[in-house]
């Protein structure tokens, strides 16, 4: 459970540095991390490098929390990019109340062919129903507690650091996959090197269905420095301009 | 006729594996279709056990997607990959040729034989759009060779198998229905991901502790093994005999997440499918290269010819067309039965020399169809095996010791009969049906590459 493997990350985590300036959950912030493969490179297949990004944007709101996600994933031959939006309650979960997807593709090899593959999504909560538009709308039963894994960086700013903190809820991953019977628990404060240098973190640990087991890393600020699950992380990149804005 | 008393020439006859298969491959087809054929829609998952699925009684994880798929149409019982490795195993369903002719005898060495078509070549030149996207480890050959690649994917499925169904996703919701059909073809990479967990638990290293989780599943009922076994076999433990029993239990544990991640995967597919009106003209056939040790016998991972390594789910269904919510407990099925079941379908011969059946009989109920009476399975790595319905025969390469289990009775194949004198008979006939199968393929001389790992340390020397 631990993100072990970090020989796969070779040069770029020795030359990773935690952030200096402040960070409120409260305010308005971007982070941004970078998708990390925790493999070593193996027959011409993606390894350690950097797989992509994420990059998260909070903006409270009277009336709830405005969140904008920029992903991208790269692979040998292709970069996905989605920009999601989500509007979102006041609630521990950020439970979404409306959200939209656009999902673009990219071909970084000659014989790799993206085109058509381009595509939009939406989706809402309706009368306790999540209600997920693609060509057609799909309708489920909306679980009592759930939340969409992208907000995930912005709920665990806001949890406390104590050992009774525990949340049980569904998943909706990538605002589209259903992974029920999530527990995300607080198991305090651990070490951890990164970048040569010997941090002291809060760590809270995920589990659920169809996920890996995750651990989140968080500064004193209650920042996501790392999530890492076994074979991928997201690192908090501190060159990123607008790092906490 | 008792398949255990068949001689050679019963052998040609029944195995449906030899030249009648040839025979009847070439004389159907190929006349022109009468209605327009169906798109074909071929998922595989990697390293995935034949149970690990709800729809199958596996209550330690959830896979609504693959449930929905077995609902819907035929899943095989005894279903077993042709070669239980990686690139072997694919090779068999691409070309519908044994291992020993298509080349691809283990992975990454030994390239596949350059003038054999594949199934992606063999349906672009009839018409059909051919689609890749994911997993392909084929050794010697591109897949921009033989198919249209949507994204080649990359080896951590966590950070891929996503990739490659937003873009299965992508291409089904662009189709029109009616318009030239598709063979389109993913390759998923979980539950492979637990090769991972095993090379970080190598060794004496103590259990990484997790916080407060759910309770893992039991050990299983199999786990343990016979301490006389081939020292091929017993090779396969290096590194993992110091496990706890709650080490292999959190070995299952995680598994079976990586076993959810694909499933959800799959469903996005089936979801895309489904919206865009395609379902009821395509024919979806999931499966997998190979299962998992699964703490059965201790044993992680494939390249042996126990039941959890060598046997593999595999369902197809074709909405209105074929029989729905059929489980076949009978009939034996090989991942070399692939290429003459899509070809079928779609409505011509498949390519020559067919080591395998078309499943077709089965799926559409034609139960009195004659069907093989046994399936081989063999891996450059340990042996060979034979399966009949009712035993599993195991002769291993540079070792004299032979397994027979008796796959009724004794379905965790724990009680090696292969020495008992009542059962020399059945040992001693299929032993030659294994060497009756043998003779009858064309072997093609063996060319060994240099592995990428060889060539990489040699750069970095």
């Amino acid at each position: 459970m631990q993100p072990r493997d970090w020989n796969a990350l070779g040069q770029r985590v020795g030359g990773w540095f935690p952030p200096a300036n402040t960070f409120d959950p409260a305010s308005a912030w971007t982070l941004t991390y970078t998708h990390e493969g925790l493999t070593p490179g193996r027959d011409g297949w993606l390894g350690g490098q950097p797989g992509g990004s994420l990059i998260v944007a909070h903006t409270p709101h009277p009336a709830g929390r405005h969140i904008k996600i920029t992903e991208q994933i790269d692979t040998v031959g292709t970069s996905t990019t989605t920009m999601a939006e989500f509007h979102c309650a006041n609630d521990t979960l950020l439970t979404p109340r409306r959200w939209n997807l656009d999902i673009h593709w990219e071909s970084k090899m000659p014989l790799v062919s993206v085109a058509g593959l381009d595509q939009k999504r939406a989706g809402r909560v309706e009368n306790n129903e999540l209600v997920l538009t693609a060509a057609k709308e799909h309708r489920r039963r909306a679980p009592q507690h759930w939340t969409a894994s992208w907000l995930l960086f912005a709920v665990l700013p806001h949890l406390p650091f104590a050992s009774e903190t525990r949340l049980h809820f569904d998943l909706l991953e990538e605002a589209e996959l259903f992974k029920p019977d999530q527990q995300l628990t607080y198991i305090g404060k651990q070490p951890l090197a990164l970048g040569g240098k010997n941090l002291s973190l809060h760590v809270f640990e995920q589990v659920g269905r169809g996920v890996l087991p995750t651990r989140w890393w968080l500064d004193d600020q209650h920042r996501v420095v790392l999530a890492a699950s076994e074979r991928h992380a997201y690192l908090l990149d501190a060159r990123a301009k607008g790092v906490a804005s | 006729m008792n398949d255990l008393h068949t001689n050679r020439r019963g052998f040609l006859k029944t195995s449906g594996m030899g030249a009648l298969a040839l025979m009847l491959a070439e004389r159907r087809a190929p006349a022109a279709p009468e209605k327009r054929p169906p798109n074909i829609l071929f998922m595989h998952t990697d390293q995935q056990h034949w149970e690990a699925m709800s729809a199958f009684g596996c209550t330690h994880l959830r896979t609504p997607a693959m449930d929905r798929l077995a609902a819907a149409g035929t899943s095989f019982s005894l279903a077993y990959s042709a070669n239980p490795v990686c690139c072997p195993a694919r090779a068999c369903w691409y070309t519908g040729r044994a291992s020993q002719e298509n080349g691809v005898i283990m992975n990454d060495r030994w390239p596949i034989a350059p003038d054999m078509p594949d199934l992606g070549q063999w349906f672009s030149a009839r018409g059909y759009d051919a689609v890749y996207a994911g997993k392909w480890h084929v050794t010697g050959r591109q897949f921009m060779q033989s198919f249209r690649v949507l994204t080649p994917g990359s080896g951590i499925g966590e950070l891929t198998d996503g990739v490659v169904a937003r873009a299965a996703e992508g291409f089904l919701r662009s189709r029109k229905s009616g318009g030239k059909p598709f063979f389109l073809n993913l390759g998923f990479l979980q539950p492979h991901d637990c090769c991972y967990w095993v090379f970080e638990h190598h060794g004496d290293e103590p259990l990484t502790k997790l916080g407060p989780v759910p309770v893992p599943p039991p050990l299983p009922p199999n786990y343990t093994f016979d301490p006389t076994e081939p020292e091929l076999i017993r090779q396969r433990r290096k590194g993992i005999t110091a496990w706890t029993a709650d080490q292999w239990r959190w070995y299952l544990w995680n598994y079976y997440r990586m076993v959810e991640m694909a499933d959800a995967e799959i469903g996005r597919v089936l979801d895309a499918l489904d919206d865009a009106g395609l379902a009821e003209e395509t024919l979806v056939v999931l499966t997998a290269d190979h299962g998992d040790g699964l703490a059965r016998h201790q044993m992680v991972s494939k390249m042996f010819l126990y039941d959890e390594a060598a046997r593999v789910p595999f369902i197809a269904a074709w909405p209105g067309q074929l029989q729905a919510g059929r489980r076949d407990e009978r009939h034996l099925v090989s991942g070399l039965d692939v290429a003459p079941t899509v070809c079928d379908f779609a409505g011509f011969a498949p390519p020559p020399k067919m080591r395998g059946m078309s499943l077709r009989p089965l799926l559409e109920g034609r139960d009195a169809t004659p069907w093989r009476e046994f399936i081989v399975s063999d891996t450059q790595g340990t042996g060979r095996m034979v399966r009949t319905p009712e035993y599993k025969y195991i002769a291993y390469h540079n070792d004299p010791m032979t397994q027979l289990f008796d796959m009724r009775a004794d379905p965790g194949e724990l009680k090696n009969l292969a020495t008992a004198a009542a059962q020399a008979d059945i040992v001693r006939d299929l032993a030659s049906r294994l060497d009756a199968w043998e003779k009858a393929l064309e072997i093609l001389p063996l060319k060994e590459i240099e592995s990428p790992k060889k060539r990489k340390r040699a750069r970095q020397s």
